[in-house]
C-alpha cells in the first residue's frame, strides 16, 4: 500500500481527537478558572499546548518521519523500552475508555436514567472496536466524514445572536474568584489529544505539510472553543454560567427551530461521532504500542484485548464522579506524557546524530 | 472479494501443471485435433436445431445453428453461391470472400457456437460469421428514464450495444477488450476504455479480475460486478451500473472503465464513487443551477428516506420533548388507539409498503398502477381508521418511500431501504442515539469500501475540492476543468485528447 | 471478521431490548402549565405550604375536555407532583413544560426555592415562561374559559402575542435565571389576572432578588420598556390637550409602532442619564387641529417627551425605593468603574435608592397616517 494520509486528514484528526464532551462544560471551567472574559484565558492555554506540538512537529523534522518506536528502540535495549510501552498501552487505552464512559454517563443521565450505562458502553466499544478494525488510512477517511457531520453544529451558535449582549461581557478581565491552576488544567486538559500525532509519524504523507496541519488543526480547536467560550459567556451572566453544570448543552435548550423545539439532546447524540473518534485513535495509540511487545498475535486479537480488558477494568468506576477522579489522574499523566516525551525523543535523536557524527569521522 | 480466493487457485493451479505437465502432453486434448466433418458432427450430436447441408456436386459441407444466424445473409453469401459455382470457382470464391480456414476443431467448434457458419471442402474446415439472432429493437430504458436527453437504451445483443458506444465516441483511443466469462455457457464480456485517459494500470487489474472468474454463467452484468468487487458482502454497489449509452459516454470519457456482457443490457462502469449515483445524464442537460438543485433534492431524498420514519419511530418512543406542542397533540391523538409499540407499528407500514413496492414491480405497468392506488389509499386509509397506524406514520413511510424513488439508480435505492430498516429498528430501541449509532456505523463501512481499490467516498473523504464541482453540485462547465482524481488517470485535464 | 462484528452488534441491541424506559407519546400526560400558589391555610406547616396545580392537554379522543387539570397540595414541588401522579392515568413529564405560573402571594416571599426543580430538571428547556398571577394560580388554571378551552395553550400565546406589543414582557426561565445573577439587573416577569371568561394581561412584576416588589400597570408598561432596552412596537394613548386647541374635552391621541432607543451615561455611580429616543406616529386623534403642521407635530413632540419623562421618573423613584433596579443601570454602572469599586460598593442597597436618576426623552413623529 502506498496510500499515505492527507495533510488535511491530519488536521482534522487532530481537531477532532482534541475536541469532545469537555466542550459543554468549558465555558464553566473558564469562567471559574479565570473569571471574568475568562474566554481569553484559553489563548495561553492553547499556546502552552502549542508550544508542545512545536516539540512534537521538530521530532517528525529531526527524525525524518521515522517511527517513535524506531528512534527509542535504536537507542534503548528492548527491555528498557517496555516500561515505557507498558504506560502507553495503560494510560492510552484508560483514557480512550473513560473517554467514552464520561460520554456514556452523560448520554444515559440526560435521555435514559433507569438504564445501566454499560449497555450502552458495550455498543460505544463495539462501535470503536469496528473504526478501529479498519486500519489507519481508513480511520482517516472516516474521521473526515465524521467531521463534516459534527461540523455544522457549530453553526448553531448562529441562533444565539439575538441573545447576545456585550454589556454581559463585562470589562473586567480575569476578575473575580479565580482558580488558574486546578481549574485551569481542568481545561488546559480540553486540548488533549495532539499527542497522538506522534505515532502517525510512519503514515503520513512526507510533503513538508505535516507540522502545518497539525499546527491548523490545534488552532481550529482553540478557535471552536473560544468561540464557544465567547458567545456563552455574552448569553450568561458571569455567576449564572458558574452555576450550570454544563452551559453548553444548556445552551441548546434555549435554542428553537419551528418543526424541532428542544435540539440540545440531539446535537448531544450527534456529539457521539465525535467522541468515537477520540476513543478511537487513543485505542489506536495503545494498540501501536502494543504491537510492539507482541510482534507476532494478530492484530485483530489485540485489538479484542484492549478493547475487552479496558472494559472490565471500567466497571470499577460506575458514577460520574469517581470517572472524573481518574480521569484527572490520567491528564495529569497524560500531560507530562505529551511534554518529556518528545524532548526525550529529541534528545536520543541528538544523541544519535552525535554519535553518527563521531562514527563517521572514526572511519 | 472472490478474485482473491480464485487468485490463488490459479496459481496453485499453475504450480500444479508444473508438476503434470508431461501426462498432459501425452494424453491430447480432443480440441486440438484436426477440424474434420466427421468430429464436428459428433460434438454436435443431439443438437436438433444443428443444420447440415451437403452439396454433393461441389463435396461441400455446411453446418450451422438455424437459430443463430441470420437466414437473409447465410442464403445471400453463403447457400446461394455455393450451389451457383463450379467444382474450380470454389478455391477462389472461398479466397476471395475471405473466409478464414480453421486450424483446429476447438476453433471450429467456438466459431460455430457463436454463429458462424462452417464449410467444409477438400478436409479443410472453413468459416464463415453469419450471426445474427433475432433481437429486440433499441427502445426506452424501463428502469433509468431520461426527460431531457438521449432516450436509447442498450439491448442484450452485445454488437448492437458496442455500435451505440461506437456512435457515440468516434475515436481510435476507445479501446474494446475481448474476454470470456462462465466456464460453460462463455459469455463475452468487452472491457472498454480509452486509451491514454484511463489508466493502465486499472485496466489491467480489472482484466485480470475478469479473467480468473470461476463460475458456471454470468447471468448479467450485475452479477458479474458482484463476482469482481471487493466487499461483495456489503450492502452497496460498487461499481455502477446504466441501461443508457450516454452515460457510459460520460463515463468512458472521464476515465472509467465500462464493461458490457453479451445477453445484458446493463453496462456496469468501474471505478465508481457513492457520489454517481445520485447523478442523472438529466443533470447534466439542464442549466447548472438547475441541475444542482436536483442533485441536492435528490441528497435530501437520501437523507429523508433513510431517517424519517426511524425520527419518528424515536420521537413518539422517547423524546416527546423535541416536538412543538401542537403537532405532539396530533400524533399522540393519533397514537392513541393504536395498540402496537411504535417500532412495531413503524416496521408493519414499512413492509406493507416493500410490499406494495414489490407487487407493482412484477406485475405488468397497468396493474401495477392499480396496486399502487389501492394499496396506498385504500389501505393506508383503512389502516388509519381501523387504529392500527397513526396517520402521522402513514406521512413518513410514504414519503420516506417516494424519496427513495427519487434516486436515479435502482441498486443504490434498494440498499438505502435496506439501511432505513436498521435505523428504524435501532431508533425502536435507543431512540436518537440508535440512530446516529446506526449511521456511524455505517458510515465507518461506507468510507472503508474501495472500488476497484479507490476510495469509495471520494472526494468527500479523501478531500479532493476540485472534484466537489460534479458531486452534490453539478458545477457549470467551466468549472469542470479535471478528470475526476478517483480514476488515478495521469490525464487530467479535460480537452488534453484534442488533435 | 467485520461482518461479525456488526452482527455482534446489532445481536447486543436486541439483547437490550425493552431496557429504556419508553416515553411512547400517548402514555404521557406532559405537564404545560404548572401553578405554584403559597398555602395561606392554618395548616399549612404539616400539609405542605404550596398549592400545586397541573394543567395538560387531553389526547383521549373521546374525553370531553380538552385539558387535564390537577391540583394538590405538598411541601415541594416535585413531592407535589408525586401525588398528582397518583390522580391520572398517563405518565407525568415535564418535557412539555411551556408555562410557570406563580401567583402572587408566592412570588413576594420569594420563587427561588420552588423554581430550584425547574432547573435541575434537566428535561424542562429553558424557554418555559415564567408568570405572576394577581391572584391565584390555581384558581386561574382551573377556571372554564369556554372560548379558549386549552387554558395552558392560551395563556401561552396570550403572553407571546402580548411581549410583542411591549404591554408586557416574555420571559424566559434562562432570561430570570439570567437577572437574577447577574448583580446589576434584575427581572421583570409578566404579569396575568383572572377575569370573568378570560385572562386579562395585567402589566410587569419586577423582582427584586427572588421577591416580587412592584407591578407596573399595562399604560406604565410601554414606557418602562423605553428605559428597559431597545424595543419596536406598541401603541400608546395619551391625554393630550394642545395650546391651539379649540375642541376643549376629550382629547387622546393614540402613537403606534413606537420605536424606542436607550442610552445609559454614566457620570458618576450616583448620577446617571438615561437617554430614550422614540420615535413613532399617529394612528389616533380626537381633536380638531391639522397635525400636518410643523409646529403642531413640535409641540406634539414635546409634550409627549415631557408625559414620558415624568412617568419614567415616578417608575424610577418606586423603583429605588423598593431597592429594584430592573432596568439594568447596575449594569452600566459596574462597566464603567473598576473592578475592585464596584466589588466595594453596595450598589443595590446603597448607591442605587440614592442615585439621581436623570430621563431625557427625545420623540419624533413619524407621520399622521393617511390623513391630511
Amino acid at each position: 500500500m502506498n496510500e499515505k494520509l492527507h495533510y488535511t486528514q491530519i488536521a482534522v484528526i487532530v481537531y477532532m481527537i482534541q475536541s469532545g464532551v469537555i466542550l459543554f462544560a468549558l465555558p464553566r471551567i473558564v469562567a471559574e478558572a479565570f473569571g471574568t472574559n475568562g474566554w481569553l484565558g484559553l489563548f495561553p492555554l492553547s499556546a502552552v499546548a502549542l508550544a508542545n506540538i512545536v516539540f512534537i512537529i521538530l521530532v517528525y523534522k529531526k527524525g525524518n518521519g521515522q517511527s517513535v518506536f524506531t528512534i527509542l528502540e535504536q537507542s534503548f535495549p528492548k527491555w528498557l523500552c517496555y516500561p515505557i510501552y507498558l504506560f502507553m498501552i495503560v494510560s492510552f487505552s484508560l483514557l480512550a475508555v473513560l473517554v467514552a464512559k464520561n460520554y456514556i454517563i452523560l448520554i444515559q443521565n440526560a435521555m435514559f436514567p433507569e438504564v445501566s450505562a454499560n449497555s450502552f458502553l458495550i455498543l460505544f466499544l463495539i462501535t470503536a472496536l469496528f473504526f478501529l478494525s479498519k486500519g489507519i488510512y481508513n480511520m482517516g477517511k472516516i474521521t473526515l466524514l465524521f467531521f463534516f457531520m459534527t461540523i455544522w453544529t457549530i453553526f448553531l451558535l448562529f441562533l444565539l445572536f439575538p441573545e447576545f449582549s456585550f454589556t454581559r461581557l463585562t470589562p473586567f478581565i480575569f476578575k473575580g474568584q479565580i482558580d488558574p491552576f486546578e481549574k485551569g488544567f481542568e481545561a488546559y486538559t480540553a486540548f488533549l489529544g495532539f499527542e497522538l500525532v506522534l505515532f502517525l509519524f510512519p503514515y503520513v504523507q512526507n510533503d513538508g505539510k505535516f507540522g502545518k496541519a497539525v499546527i491548523a488543526g490545534h488552532l481550529f480547536t482553540t478557535f471552536i472553543y473560544v468561540s464557544v467560550c465567547f458567545v456563552a459567556m455574552g448569553f450568561y451572566s458571569f455567576e449564572q454560567v458558574k452555576g450550570i453544570l454544563y452551559p453548553m448543552q444548556n445552551l441548546l435548550k434555549f435554542m428553537e427551530t419551528p418543526l424541532i423545539e428542544r435540539i440540545e439532546n440531539i446535537v448531544f447524540v450527534i456529539f457521539f461521532i465525535k467522541i468515537i473518534v477520540t476513543v478511537t485513535f487513543y485505542y489506536w495509540g495503545a494498540l501501536q504500542a502494543t504491537k510492539r511487545i507482541f510482534i507476532k498475535t494478530k492484530e485483530k486479537w489485540l485489538m479484542l484485548i484492549i478493547v475487552g480488558s479496558t472494559f472490565f477494568s471500567s466497571l470499577f468506576f460506575e458514577i460520574k464522579r469517581e470517572v472524573d477522579e481518574l480521569l484527572n489522574v490520567i491528564a495529569i499523566l497524560q500531560t507530562i506524557f505529551s511534554f518529556s516525551f518528545p524532548l526525550l525523543l529529541l534528545l536520543l535523536l541528538w544523541l544519535q546524530k552525535a554519535k553518527a557524527k563521531r562514527g563517521n569521522k572514526i572511519a | 472479494m472472490y478474485y482473491k480466493k480464485w487468485e490463488k487457485v490459479s496459481q496453485s493451479d499453475n504450480e500444479n501443471n508444473d508438476h503434470t505437465n508431461d501426462e498432459a502432453q501425452t494424453d491430447t486434448p480432443p480440441e486440438n485435433e484436426e477440424p474434420s466433418l466427421e468430429a464436428v458432427t459428433k460434438i454436435f450430436d443431439q443438437c436438433a436445431d444443428l443444420d447440415h447441408k451437403t452439396y454433393s456436386e461441389t463435396e461441400i459441407d455446411v453446418i450451422y445453428f438455424s437459430s443463430l444466424i441470420d437466414d437473409q445473409k447465410l442464403e445471400n453469401e453463403i447457400l446461394k453461391p455455393i450451389s451457383e459455382l463450379q467444382h474450380s470457382e470454389i478455391e477462389n470464391w472461398i479466397n476471395r470472400k475471405d473466409i478464414s480456414e480453421a486450424t483446429t476443431l476447438k476453433e471450429i467448434k467456438d466459431e460455430v457456437l457463436s454463429g458462424s457458419v462452417a464449410i467444409f471442402y477438400n478436409d479443410k474446415a472453413y468459416y464463415y460469421n453469419v450471426y445474427g439472432p433475432e433481437i429486440r429493437g433499441i427502445d426506452k430504458s424501463e428502469t433509468e428514464t431520461v426527460i431531457v436527453g438521449a432516450h436509447d437504451a442498450f439491448v442484450e445483443d452485445i454488437t448492437t450495444n458496442l455500435s451505440l458506444i461506437r456512435r457515440r465516441v468516434k475515436s481510435d483511443k476507445l479501446k474494446a477488450i475481448k474476454l470470456k466469462v462462465g466456464e460453460i455457457t462463455k459469455t463475452d464480456v468487452y472491457l472498454l476504455y480509452i486509451d491514454g485517459v484511463a489508466d493502465s494500470e486499472m485496466v489491467k487489474e480489472l482484466k485480470k479480475r475478469i479473467e480468473i472468474i470461476e463460475v458456471d454463467s454470468v447471468y448479467d452484468t450485475n452479477m458479474l460486478a458482484q463476482l469482481i468487487d471487493e466487499a461483495p458482502d456489503s450492502l452497496f454497489p460498487q461499481y455502477y451500473n446504466t441501461e443508457l449509452p450516454d452515460v457510459v459516454r460520460s463515463k468512458l470519457v472521464s476515465g472509467k472503465m465500462v464493461m458490457l456482457l453479451d445477453t445484458s443490457p446493463i453496462a456496469i462502469s468501474a471505478p465508481a464513487s457513492f457520489f454517481e449515483f445520485i447523478q442523472s445524464p438529466d443533470d447534466y442537460n439542464q442549466r447548472w443551477l438547475i441541475g444542482t438543485s436536483i442533485r441536492l433534492l435528490r441528497a435530501i431524498a437520501i437523507f429523508i428516506t433513510l431517517t424519517f420514519t426511524a425520527v419518528y419511530v424515536a420521537v413518539i418512543t422517547f423524546h416527546y420533548e423535541v416536538l412543538p406542542e401542537d403537532l405532539l397533540i396530533t400524533l399522540a391523538e393519533s397514537r392513541a388507539r393504536v395498540p402496537f409499540p411504535p417500532l412495531i407499528e413503524a416496521l408493519l407500514m414499512e413492509i406493507t409498503i416493500e410490499l406494495l413496492r414489490e407487487a407493482g414491480a412484477r406485475l405488468p405497468t397497468k396493474i401495477g398502477q392499480t396496486i399502487g392506488i389501492v394499496g396506498g389509499i385504500v389501505i393506508g386509509q383503512a389502516a388509519v381508521e381501523a387504529g392500527l397506524t397513526s396517520n402521522v406514520l402513514i406521512i413518513a413511510v410514504a414519503s420516506s418511500a417516494i424519496a427513495s424513488f427519487v434516486l436515479p439508480n435502482y441498486n443504490m435505492s434498494n440498499s438505502i431501504r435496506i439501511v432505513r430498516f436498521l435505523l428504524i429498528i435501532l431508533a425502536g430501541y435507543l431512540g436518537v442515539f440508535g440512530i446516529i449509532l446506526g449511521i456511524g456505523l455505517v458510515s465507518i463501512h461506507i468510507v472503508s469500501l474501495t472500488s476497484l481499490k479507490t476510495p469509495y467516498l471520494i472526494p468527500v473523504t479523501p478531500f479532493y475540492w476540485r472534484d466537489w464541482v460534479d458531486t452534490f453540485i453539478r458545477g457549470p462547465y467551466w468549472a469542470m476543468k479535471r478528470r475526476p482524481t478517483q480514476t488515478k488517470t495521469s490525464n487530467t485535464e479535460l480537452n488534453k485528447m484534442k488533435q | 471478521m467485520r461482518n461479525l462484528l456488526l452482527v455482534v452488534l446489532i445481536l447486543t441491541s436486541f439483547l437490550l431490548t425493552g431496557c429504556p424506559e419508553k416515553k411512547i407519546v400517548e402514555d404521557l400526560g406532559f405537564i404545560h402549565s404548572v401553578g405554584y400558589e403559597l398555602n395561606e391555610a392554618d395548616d399549612a406547616e404539616e400539609e405542605g405550604v404550596l398549592i400545586l396545580t397541573v394543567a395538560m392537554p387531553q389526547i383521549t379522543p373521546t374525553a370531553e375536555k380538552d385539558r387535564e387539570v390537577l391540583t394538590t397540595i405538598a411541601h415541594t414541588s416535585k413531592e407535589g407532583r408525586m401525588k398528582l401522579a397518583r390522580k391520572t392515568d398517563r405518565a407525568l413529564v415535564s418535557g412539555q413544560l411551556r408555562t410557570a405560573l406563580f401567583s402572587r402571594n408566592l412570588a413576594e416571599i420569594g420563587i427561588f426555592d420552588t423554581m430550584d426543580t425547574l432547573l435541575r430538571d434537566h428535561t424542562i428547556g429553558l424557554n418555559l415562561k415564567i408568570i405572576v398571577v394577581n391572584g391565584s394560580s390555581k384558581d386561574l388554571l382551573i377556571g372554564d374559559y369556554p372560548e379558549h378551552p386549552r387554558t395552558s395553550r392560551y395563556i401561552f400565546e396570550l403572553i407571546d402575542k402580548e411581549a410583542k406589543t411591549l404591554i408586557t414582557a416574555d420571559t424566559s426561565l434562562h432570561k430570570f435565571k439570567r437577572a437574577f445573577h447577574d448583580d446589576g439587573i434584575d427581572p421583570i416577569v409578566p404579569v396575568i389576572k383572572q377575569g370573568i371568561e378570560e385572562i386579562i394581561v395585567d402589566g410587569l412584576g419586577l423582582f427584586s432578588g427572588e421577591r416580587l416588589v412592584m407591578t407596573i400597570n399595562p399604560v406604565d408598561a410601554r414606557i418602562f420598556m423605553m428605559l428597559h432596552g431597545d424595543y419596536v412596537g406598541g401603541d400608546m394613548t395619551k391625554e393630550m390637550i394642545l395650546d391651539d386647541e379649540e375642541k376643549e374635552s376629550y382629547l387622546y391621541m393614540t402613537f403606534t409602532t413606537l420605536k424606542s432607543k436607550r442610552k445609559v451615561k454614566v457620570n458618576s455611580p450616583s448620577e446617571i442619564d438615561v437617554n430614550v429616543e422614540v420615535e413613532g406616529s399617529i394612528s389616533e386623534y380626537t381633536g380638531l387641529l391639522d397635525l400636518s403642521d410643523d409646529e403642531v407635530q413640535k409641540e406634539i413632540e414635546k409634550k409627549l417627551a415631557a408625559n414620558i419623562e415624568e412617568v419614567s421618573e415616578r417608575l424610577i423613584k418606586e423603583m429605588q425605593q423598593k431597592q429594584a433596579d430592573n432596568i439594568g443601570i447596575g449594569q452600566f454602572v459596574r462597566n464603567s468603574s473598576k473592578y475592585e469599586e464596584w466589588q466595594e460598593m453596595d450598589w443595590k442597597e446603597e448607591i442605587y435608592p440614592e442615585a439621581k436618576i436623570n430621563v431625557n426623552v427625545n420623540v419624533k413623529l413619524r407621520g399622521f397616517g393617511s390623513v391630511k
